[in-house]
């Protein structure tokens, strides 16, 4: 897909506005309107224009009983704070991603300046983590300023199986997979990460995350199935920062976890399939100057 | 309104409840049809407006776009868990024959409106219906050519032309 091209980006913001931008498509667009504000831009003018369609419908009040809900829904417990955890996980507006985007751990794109770029930084990693069938469930990526790593809920997760997701590094050559900790239900999380791991990082084939029972794997190897996973990408930025270089995993070793080497129970490993490797072709693609 | 729920003004919130709710609810219920889905989803949008008051632009967006851009979103969300396809069945189009009937009638009566109205007089009414339809109703492509029985293919052209001709008609 080549995004880049303002006229397909004004094509396809169409699509997502009006509806017809479906199912996978309409993930991986989500994931690109986080980056790419001129994306941004074309959807709010495509729900701008067609606005005036929605305001022409003669109005139905709802029922009172859905006020009362709603009300229930937000405010009814003690914890105020519940009400904005709410549906953590239920589709996400461009409007979240780009309320994320000017706090999230990676300015790209969005001209933030780095005022002190460190002599031989570590690239920026950067990872989509998503399940078999293309759903995008959490984003990985490290702040090389403050050398911050952090994981957020990006989308729907396919629960089949009850429990707690655990996040795994997945180490270049014969390394068995190092657990990162387990991830929140909502929202992000920060990874404590030494920068002293940061070439292990750099390094690494990917990441998987698995379900495990609670409290977690024990940390030696996943347990449960596994149910995201995502190449690693990596982003050298120069001194005026653009992107300088850029390299993604090897999605051949990357398979080789799937398929049940080095790993516990593989019972329910899935194979990476050829989207993956489409979808961080296609994120790279985004990120060259 | 909106920066007023941001600060968790709960007075302000009901206020713009009971203000724009009709409207969202005029939209959900196009999409998701059957009225105790479409309240669930009405909420689900409200909630997120609650959540996300503080995200809100004005310089970037209108108060009702914003709004009905999140509640549209959400019912494309919930059609996509449904997997419906029963929808066509019920489905009342808020397509136009040449009495000319339905909402897109009122839509002259805004200025805003009445520039897309005129600008939809310029597109086929194909291609106008094909847009109103996966609008107003969340159909897909492929729903929208078993809708109206044409090929796959002419109704995504019908729609990309559609939108094109749209685009630069309503440009300043």
């Amino acid at each position: 897909m080549r995004l880049e091209q303002s006229e397909l980006q004004r094509l396809l913001a169409g699509r997502y506005v009006l509806g017809t931008m479906r199912g996978r498509a309409r993930d991986r667009f989500e994931v690109y309107l986080r980056y790419k504000p001129s994306l941004r831009q074309a959807v709010a003018a495509w729900e701008q224009r067609l606005q005036p369609l929605a305001d022409a419908l003669p109005p139905e009040p709802p029922a009172e009983r859905v006020w009362n809900a709603l009300k229930d829904r937000l405010w009814s417990s003690q914890d105020v704070n519940k009400a904005s955890q709410s549906d953590p996980r239920s589709g996400l507006s461009w409007w979240h991603w780009l309320a994320f985007a000017t706090v999230a751990c990676i300015g790209l794109g969005l001209g933030w300046q780095l005022k002190q770029p460190v002599a031989e930084p570590p690239p920026l990693h950067l990872a989509v983590l998503s399940a078999q069938d293309g759903a995008s469930a959490y984003l990985f990526c490290t702040d090389h300023q403050t050398g911050k790593t952090v994981v957020e809920v990006i989308g729907t997760g396919t629960a089949p199986v009850a429990g707690v997701d655990e996040l795994w590094l997945l180490p270049a050559g014969e390394e068995g997979p190092k657990s990162l900790g387990l991830l929140p239900a909502s929202g992000r999380k920060e990874i404590e990460f030494p920068r002293t791991l940061a070439p292990m990082l750099t390094a690494a084939k990917g990441l998987a995350v698995s379900r495990e029972p609670a409290g977690g794997s024990g940390g030696v190897a996943p347990t449960g199935p596994i149910l995201y996973t995502g190449g690693m990408i990596n982003l050298w930025f120069s001194e005026k920062n653009t992107i300088q270089s850029a390299s993604a995993s090897q999605f051949d070793s990357y398979k080789k976890f799937e398929n049940g080497e080095n790993i516990g129970n593989q019972a329910a490993a899935k194979p990476v399939s050829e989207w993956e490797s489409e979808r961080t072709r296609a994120l790279l693609a985004l990120f060259r100057p | 309104m909106l920066d007023r729920c941001a600060l968790g003004d709960r007075g302000a919130f009901e206020r713009l409840y009971q203000a724009a709710s009709p409207h969202l609810m005029a939209s959900v219920r196009r999409m998701v049809v059957q009225i105790d889905i479409s309240e669930d989803v009405l909420q689900e949008a409200f909630v997120q407006i609650w959540n996300r008051a503080g995200e809100y632009r004005p310089d970037r967006a209108k108060p009702m776009t914003w709004m009905t851009s999140i509640a549209r979103y959400r019912a494309l969300d919930r059609l996509r868990r449904q997997g419906r396809d029963k929808h066509n069945e019920e489905l009342e189009p808020e397509i136009e024959d040449e009495t000319g009937t339905g909402p897109l009638r009122n839509l002259a009566q805004t200025q805003s409106g009445h520039a897309l109205r005129e600008c939809l007089e310029v597109v086929s009414l194909d291609q106008r219906n094909s847009i109103t339809l996966a609008y107003y109703h969340g159909l897909s492509h492929d729903q929208i050519s078993s809708y109206l029985g044409q090929p796959l293919g002419t109704v995504k052209s019908w729609i990309k032309r559609g939108l094109e001709r749209l685009k630069r008609c309503l440009e300043p």
